[in-house]
């Protein structure tokens, strides 16, 4: 037991990203959510990374799928598990030693999700005070929900007021999407 | 009228053997006169009373479903003698049919294949009058294996022609399974796909000329047929609105001389105004009984005076306020809040007297009563597909966990789903069926091939909408208005999937331990949150409760 404890936390420890890592990868998660943001797409990007390697990758589709769950932590979700399918790889062995970097907090489902696949470490940029499922909103990352995966560790603030610009920018303009405001009724 | 609970032994001969289970035709029901008779009829009735829609119009009789119940409505003699006409063959299982639908096809005009929907009785009966039908008969979408193109073209599996003054009864099978519809065309040449020329009198080979043709279709609205009574439905409501009430102390002290009082509460209301307390009254009537003073007020809260050593009513009172009038001080417990609930007003009013806006809605629903008895058979039968999923889910080796959405407007079943975590862990039944729902709106992204009960309905098959949807033009927007039953508490990732896909209303059977609908998280109440729903949980719960066992 003792040595199994101690072996574990040695595998979580040694898996904490470096000052290296955070600054690399999330350069690549924050060039994503300016192109989103040019091409009129919620200014957020997302890697999930294993082994130095980027093994999902996601922006952003709700509009094109109709479909308000996919966000892009979501989407890079369904890509790890791809990729795993397509490298032969146990998915569960996988997302145990995987990072995801984003630059903003993931929502409250977001954070669930990630829990039920058991991720470890979250690394992101700005607080998500309208869904953020890390603190913001609900603590989800941390909250006691045994039958909810595992709660993960997150690390946050890189380029935070960068990535609040870029929301703020976003937000700023309207979605053609949403249906006309309609007049409250109390 | 008693009715006989199954059709009668000598309609039997009128079962076409080469349809599926059970067709029934029979020719020159009625006589010519009595179909000019109830054509007269047809078109004597108000302009308004038809209802256009593409490639037809119609006559609703007998009330319409609505969300807050069915609306009943009588059924005119003239077609209340067919109604008892027919339900007397034992077509709607001893009960009389209750609703009519005059459907008036001109030449050349159709409907696209459709189901009636689980909220009738599954018999659907019909005269035809003027002219004939040829009725197509589809496989519904789910049903065909592999990868193969779902055309109409390949769901096609046989038609019927039916002649004026004929009636067709469709049951089990060919109602509940089968898609019907009427092909747009101005002639139909009967091929050997038409399964009852010989009993409609036609050969093969023959063309018919179409015209209008009047379709009086008589079916029963499934009521109280379901044992509504065994479940109750109450509301999850916020932590705000379910916690216990919170209490402040404070000095009260008994009036000396009633006549007094109104000089002392104005006087005590502008030494010590009970800020942020307005829904404490300042006097109540004494508590014991033969109390020498029959009225106490509230002097000011213990917080106003905590700089009181000795408490005395001389020291309570601000200099220049005279004492006179007041016994001695003493503590009580108010309420802190102003209560929200009727429980939360009944517990306040226990300490000292409160004033309550009452929301009535919310206080019934508390009761369980909110919806009436035929707003609970509908639910019944919603609940009971989410149920049906979730066998299908656990006979698969997955969780039986099972959800329906619905179109509350229009009662219409758009999406049922399971869960399907062997396909996908994030696969959860609610988030199967938000993908089901993006399917039937032309989008979506999760491939449920390998799941037929999965599956959705396109609103372009949802033909009795365009009698309902008031606001047709508008196009659905992610689950913006409908409601979601779902046998088990969705989890957190489920809960504000919901949020983000604006969910009208969730109703729930069980709670789950890691729930985020009452149980662990009220995420449909939480503040800062940019969608708010109203959620109930109990419906169907002993069904719901034994999938897990």
């Amino acid at each position: 037991m003792e040595t199994d404890k101690g072996s574990g936390a040695a595998s979580v420890e040694s898996f904490h990203p470096s000052a290296e890592d955070i600054e690399k990868w999330m350069t690549s998660a924050f060039d994503m959510a300016r192109d989103a943001l040019e091409s009129g797409e919620v200014p957020v990007g997302c890697l999930m990374i294993y082994k130095d390697e980027i093994v999902g990758k996601g922006r952003n589709e709700v509009n094109e799928t109709k479909n308000a769950t996919r966000h892009a932590e979501m989407v890079a979700l369904d890509q790890l598990l791809d990729w795993c399918r397509r490298s032969c790889l146990d998915p569960s062995s996988v997302c145990e030693q995987t990072a995801l970097y984003v630059t903003v907090e993931p929502c409250v489902m977001c954070a669930a999700a990630l829990r039920l696949l058991h991720i470890p470490v979250v690394v992101y940029g700005c607080r998500n005070e309208r869904f953020g499922g890390c603190g913001s909103v609900l603590d989800v990352s941390s909250a006691d929900l045994p039958q909810t995966g595992t709660t993960f560790k997150c690390v946050s603030g890189h380029r935070a007021e960068e990535a609040v610009e870029m929301l703020k920018t976003f937000y700023k303009q309207e979605n053609p999407n949403a249906p006309k405001p309609k007049t409250r009724r109390d | 009228m008693e009715h006989p609970t199954c059709m009668l032994e000598e309609v039997k001969p009128f079962i076409l053997d080469d349809a599926p289970p059970t067709v029934y035709y029979i020719p020159d029901f009625i006589s010519e006169d009595e179909e000019t008779y109830l054509l007269q009829q047809v078109y004597k009735s108000p302009k308004t009373k038809w209802t256009q829609l593409s490639g037809r119009r119609l006559q609703n009789w007998g009330g319409l479903p609505h969300h807050k119940g069915m609306l009943g409505e009588r059924i005119p003699d003239w077609l209340q003698t067919y109604c008892e006409k027919i339900s007397s063959l034992g077509a709607f299982s001893g009960k009389t049919a209750n609703h009519v639908l005059v459907n008036e096809y001109k030449q050349g005009e159709g409907i696209m294949p459709h189901e009636d929907g689980p909220l009738y009785h599954p018999t659907v009966t019909t005269i035809s009058l003027g002219s004939h039908t040829v009725l197509d008969f589809y496989r519904p979408v789910s049903c065909l294996e592999g990868d193969a193109l779902q055309t109409e073209g390949n769901r096609y599996m046989f038609s019927l022609l039916v002649k004026p003054r004929s009636l067709l009864v469709l049951q089990e099978e060919m109602y509940q399974h089968l898609l019907h519809g009427i092909q747009e065309s101005n002639q139909d040449t009967l091929t050997d796909k038409v399964v009852n020329l010989s009993a409609a009198g036609a050969q093969p080979g023959e063309t018919l000329e179409d015209s209008k043709t009047m379709e009086p279709q008589m079916k029963r609205w499934k009521g109280s047929a379901y044992d509504t009574d065994s479940w109750v439905a109450y509301p999850v409501l916020s932590d705000e609105q379910s916690q216990d009430i919170e209490l402040t102390d404070a000095f009260a002290a008994p009036i000396l001389n009633k006549r007094e009082t109104s000089r002392l509460v104005r006087e005590l209301n502008s030494a010590y105004p009970l800020n942020g307390l307005q829904h404490i009254k300042r006097v109540r009537a004494c508590r014991e009984k033969g109390g020498s003073y029959p009225l106490e007020v509230l002097v000011c809260l213990r917080s106003d005076a905590l700089h009181i050593q000795a408490v005395s009513i001389e020291c309570l009172l601000p200099p220049g306020m005279g004492s006179d009038g007041l016994g001695e001080p003493f503590i009580v417990k108010v309420p802190a809040r102003p209560p929200l609930t009727r429980p939360q007003f009944e517990q306040a009013s226990k300490h000292w007297p409160t004033s309550f806006h009452e929301d009535k809605r919310v206080t019934v629903a508390l009761r369980g009563e909110l919806f009436t008895p035929p707003q609970k058979a509908t639910m019944h039968t919603y609940m009971m597909s989410a149920v049906a999923a979730a066998q299908a889910a656990k006979k698969m080796g997955l969780e039986a966990v099972g959800a329906v959405v619905v179109n509350p407007s229009t009662e219409r079943i758009i999406a049922v789903g399971h869960d399907c975590r062997a396909n996908h862990p994030l696969h959860h039944a609610v988030m199967v069926c938000i993908d089901l729902v993006a399917q039937s709106q032309g989008g979506g992204c999760y491939s449920l091939d390998k799941y037929p009960a999965c599956r959705f309905m396109s609103p372009t098959f949802d033909t009795l909408d365009s009698t309902l949807d008031v606001d047709l033009k508008s196009q659905p927007y992610i689950c913006t208005g409908y409601d979601l039953y779902v046998t088990r508490e969705p989890c957190v990732m489920c809960a504000m999937a919901l949020v983000h896909s604006r969910i009208g209303r969730v109703f729930y059977g069980t709670t789950a331990a890691d729930g985020a609908l009452g149980t662990k998280f009220k995420v449909h109440s939480q503040k800062d949150l940019n969608h708010h729903f109203e959620v109930y949980r109990g419906v169907l719960s002993k069904q719901c409760e034994s999938l897990h066992e």
